[in-house]
């Protein structure tokens, strides 16, 4: 059967019960939950921005008024009532589980952009988008409300705005049925308008229902349909995905509109994460004649921010993430037969966290690079008994159960060159004395770590593997996640079709992991694709080199580069060529940004650009956060392929 | 002439421009338009040949209107090219396809198969809700491995991520207008006794100029909505853009005096 893992969750959303078992509710908790407890969420316009494959649009579908109602009708079945919970939590039903509101997801697709190249003024523009933004709703929200067939069209009320009556009649009025008819009129007008060959010359040839006024998000305040217990009232909410596609000031214009503090029903705006525009740039349009300073709605009192991949505490971040990604891949194992019919429900499970030792000729090399480096570092015998003895300490309070022989001989390896870094240095001829440096060399969590990476490098040892791993090399990337996890459950599914044990060995893991990675960025095909492939490359090979170095300065190496935060700040006007590059290279997971980070003396604040978690695993770096190299802008345009290719 | 195919956020605006370029021509005293189509994507050629048609059918639009196109298959699966990541309808070639009144029609996606643009296929797979999908690939071609080739590559979308019924396959000459330009038209037509008006065929003849020109002329007679993805640029060395000499030249006489009645012959 087709491997669920390689669908994205919207394309299941046909079939509302295998989307509902295959979404994770985790997200609404994540990123909804806290703008609803403090009233934020559906009182004002909320401003939504992810990555590709982030879940924003698996989100906004979930949160469509037929499903919360088919949700809340079934809330007593098995695997639904987290999803009820999380609906509860962000207040889209109430605690009876009463719908409180009434979602529609509108995906603003490139026809919507293309309303910006007509050749009117740009107050008409928009209201030629809105105009049709509004019908579609319209027609997007009776058709939800009417979708479980107990609520027919005439059965629905709309509720006008206090003092919106006049525009109330121009959508239509309050007969339910000349509303519908009204919207799919106005939205063909439109349409026809955007589609032509050769568009109107003016707005007086518009066909009419275009050029009559039309806002509905300025009409309604709610609407009402009839339910067991009475009637319910519900919210309308509007959630515009994929609002990149939209040009800067298109969609600034929108957001100005939709921004209005006396509209009543809730709208958001989902879109990609752009690292060249402020999330202030975004509301924010020139007034053309005055070319004065930017006015518009104001962050936080006109419009609520949620950043799903962007916050002060990325542990914390880290953390939810592998928790829902857990939940989700669980959910998807539950959809494949062979799995089911075996009992096996955890996708965790399936992936051995035991390590893979080296055999023992490996160890012998070993034993012989450690004796040679005492030799050539001139480290007497007693010192390296001690900082033996250290890592005997270490291990003995250590928590987790890969510090075997393999990684204490070369966590010894690694201190015995941390030493000769600390101590002065004495050649072969000299005599040597065991100097006690000023800062002693302990053994600890990063030692081991670096113990590891090196011994894959050097000797091959599986280093990627176990759930974590692939969490975190998916960049808190829902879609990557699921790319990554899907050729490691297609290979447990044959184990099993093929009758033998579906767990997977850290070395298959590792193998596995690194194909899909290599495969995942080969595929990827968007502006600047091959610069920021090369741009991350070149990071990554540097990355390596600190990485291996005998003494591990960075404990487990590095796997970002570190920038000056204000000389990132003005990058898009002296490096406007990798500034592009980097838009879509965040934008498409390649490099996540981590901004105002505060490290080293004086306050000096750093721009950190991670590698994402497939160049991390194609380069064989570690994916834990925190080792970087510190560079200029400059330095990092320098790797930037040539025009010319 | 020059022409802007993208603007600075790289949005798609070469159709749109290349109409209105058009419309400060003048057609009166031309006889023959010949549009070459070769190097032209079909977000740019689209709109020109649909304009200039319906120019001819008007006073004072040309006379005859033809399509011209190097067809040169293996040149045009070698190319690698740079996408954009956004899926656009091309332009004046939207049909009903984003009509929200009309959700309720089912969707078919003819997608022309091409290795090259196997990322744009994808991305414009998951960017529109299909029914049914009905691969086109290449067969007759002068390469008998082909259809072949461009299967195996396809493997996991035609099996799993596209779930596509093996008997949905279209094979259409690689070299021949008329023939893919007829089996559209024969799909389309068996679904519209099915569906009446509630189908939706949606082409996408991203792969060979011949495949795209037979396409763009059932479109014409259907108004079937486009589906592309427009290339950012080509990363190809020169010589791999070479056509070789003995690349055939494909010519389709749109519109004029071959489909008059009692047309008076017109002389070269």
């Amino acid at each position: 059967m087709a491997n669920p893992f390689e669908k994205r969750a919207t394309e299941y959303s046909r079939d509302r019960e295998t989307f509902f078992s295959i979404v994770t509710p985790e997200p609404l908790r994540t990123f909804l939950e806290n703008p609803a407890k403090q009233g934020t969420l559906y009182d004002r316009l909320v401003l939504i921005t992810g990555t590709p494959g982030s879940g924003k649009t698996t989100m906004a579908t979930l949160l469509q008024f037929h499903f919360v109602d088919a949700l809340r009708r079934n809330q007593k079945q098995t695997g639904y009532k987290e999803l009820v919970s999380a609906l509860r939590a962000c207040r889209a039903i109430d605690d009876d589980a009463q719908p409180l509101v009434a979602g529609v997801r509108l995906p603003l697709e490139s026809e919507y952009r293309e309303f910006w190249q007509l050749p009117y003024s740009e107050a008409l523009r928009t209201r030629l988008v809105l105009a049709l933004l509004g019908a579609r709703a319209i027609l997007g929200w009776l058709r939800n409300l009417t979708a479980s067939e107990s609520v027919r069209l005439e059965d629905v009320r709309l509720v006008p705005r206090a003092g919106a009556d006049a525009a109330m009649a121009q959508i239509g009025g309050l007969d339910s049925t000349n509303v519908w008819n009204r919207a799919a009129a106005v939205e063909r007008a439109v349409y026809q308008i955007g589609a032509a060959l050769v568009p109107p010359a003016s707005e007086a040839e518009f066909p009419e229902a275009a050029r009559e006024a039309y806002w509905p998000f300025g009409a309604l305040e709610a609407f009402e349909i009839p339910d067991a217990n009475g009637r319910l009232r519900l919210q309308p909410l509007v959630m515009l995905d994929d609002a990149h596609t939209l040009h800067p000031d298109q969609l600034a214009a929108l957001n100005r509109d939709l921004a209005r503090r006396e509209l009543r029903v809730a709208r958001w705006i989902l879109t990609r994460v752009d690292v060249l525009t402020p999330t202030e740039a975004l509301l924010s349009t020139r007034t053309p004649t005055s070319g004065a300073e930017p006015a518009g709605p104001q962050l936080g009192r006109d419009v609520t921010v949620i950043a799903m991949q962007k916050g002060e505490d990325r542990a914390s971040q880290r953390r939810a993430f592998r928790k829902m990604a857990r939940d989700m891949a669980d959910r998807y194992l539950r959809q494949m037969p062979e799995f089911v019919r075996r009992g096996r429900d955890s996708f965790a499970d399936l992936l051995e966290t035991a390590p893979e030792p080296l055999p023992a000729k490996a160890l012998q090399s070993l034993d012989r690079e450690i004796d040679a480096s005492m030799r050539r570092l001139g480290i007497s015998q007693s010192r390296r008994q001690s900082l033996d003895d250290e890592v005997k300490r270490y291990v003995a309070g250590a928590t987790t159960r890969d510090v075997g022989d393999d990684i204490q001989r070369a966590m010894l390896l690694v201190m015995l060159n941390q030493y000769a870094k600390r101590v002065p240095q004495s050649t072969l001829f000299e005599q040597t004395e065991d100097f006690d440096p000023k800062k002693p060399v302990k053994a600890d969590a990063g030692i081991a770590a670096a113990a590891r990476i090196q011994l894959h490098h050097k000797y091959g040892r599986p280093y990627y593997y176990g759930i974590d791993t692939v969490c975190d090399a998916a960049s808190e990337n829902a879609e990557q996640f699921l790319h990554l996890a899907a050729r490691l459950v297609d290979r447990a599914e044959t184990r099993l079709l093929r009758n033998r044990d579906p767990v997977l060995d850290a070395r298959v893991q590792h193998a596995d992991l690194k194909d899909i990675a290599i495969k995942i960025l080969e595929k990827y095909d968007y502006p600047y694709a091959r610069e920021a492939l090369a741009l991350t490359d070149a990071m990554a090979r540097q990355c390596l080199e600190r990485t291996l170095e005998p003494n591990a300065s960075l404990d487990g190496g590095a796997n970002a580069v570190g920038v000056p935060q204000d000389e990132f700040d003005r990058l898009p006007e002296t490096h406007p060529r990798l500034a592009s590059v980097l838009q879509f290279a965040v934008a498409y997971n390649v490099i996540t940004l981590a901004e105002d980070y505060g490290q080293g003396g004086k306050g000096k604040q750093w721009c950190l650009l991670e590698l994402g978690g497939c160049v991390i695993i194609k380069h064989g770096l570690t994916l834990r956060r925190g080792g970087f190299l510190e560079r200029t802008v400059a330095a990092l345009d320098a790797l930037l392929p040539s025009d010319e290719g | 002439m020059s022409l802007d195919i993208l603007a600075s956020d790289n949005a798609v605006v070469g159709g749109r421009n290349a109409v209105e370029l058009l419309r400060q021509e003048r057609f009166e005293n031309v006889t023959d338009v010949l549009v070459d189509m070769s190097a032209l994507s079909i977000g740019t050629s689209f709109p020109i040949l649909r304009y200039l048609l319906e120019a001819a059918g008007q006073a004072g639009g040309p006379r005859n209107v033809h399509a011209l196109v190097v067809s040169v298959p293996a040149v045009d699966e070698r190319r690698r090219r740079v996408s954009n990541d956004v899926v656009s309808l091309v332009h004046s070639f939207h049909g009903t396809l984003r009509l929200h009144s009309q959700q309720e029609s089912a969707r078919l996606w003819i997608p022309q198969l091409s290795v090259p643009k196997m990322a744009a296929l994808d991305r414009i797979h998951a960017a529109v809700p299909f029914d049914d999908v009905c691969p086109i690939l290449p067969f007759p071609s002068k390469n008998p491995r082909a259809a072949d080739h461009v299967a195996e590559h396809f493997l996991e979308q035609l099996e799993r991520t596209w779930d596509v019924d093996a008997r949905n396959v279209i094979h259409a000459a690689e070299d021949d207008p008329i023939d893919v330009y007829r089996t559209i038209l024969d799909i389309e037509e068996q679904r519209r006794t099915v569906f009446e008006d509630r189908s939706v065929v949606v082409l996408s003849p991203v792969g060979t100029k011949a495949v795209a020109l037979g396409s763009l002329m059932a479109a014409l007679e259907r108004d079937l909505p486009v589906v592309y993805v427009e290339a950012l640029q080509y990363d190809a060395p020169p010589k791999e853009l070479q056509v070789p000499a003995d690349a055939e030249l494909l010519h389709v006489w749109l519109h004029g005096d071959a489909y008059r009645p009692h047309a008076p012959r017109v002389t070269p």
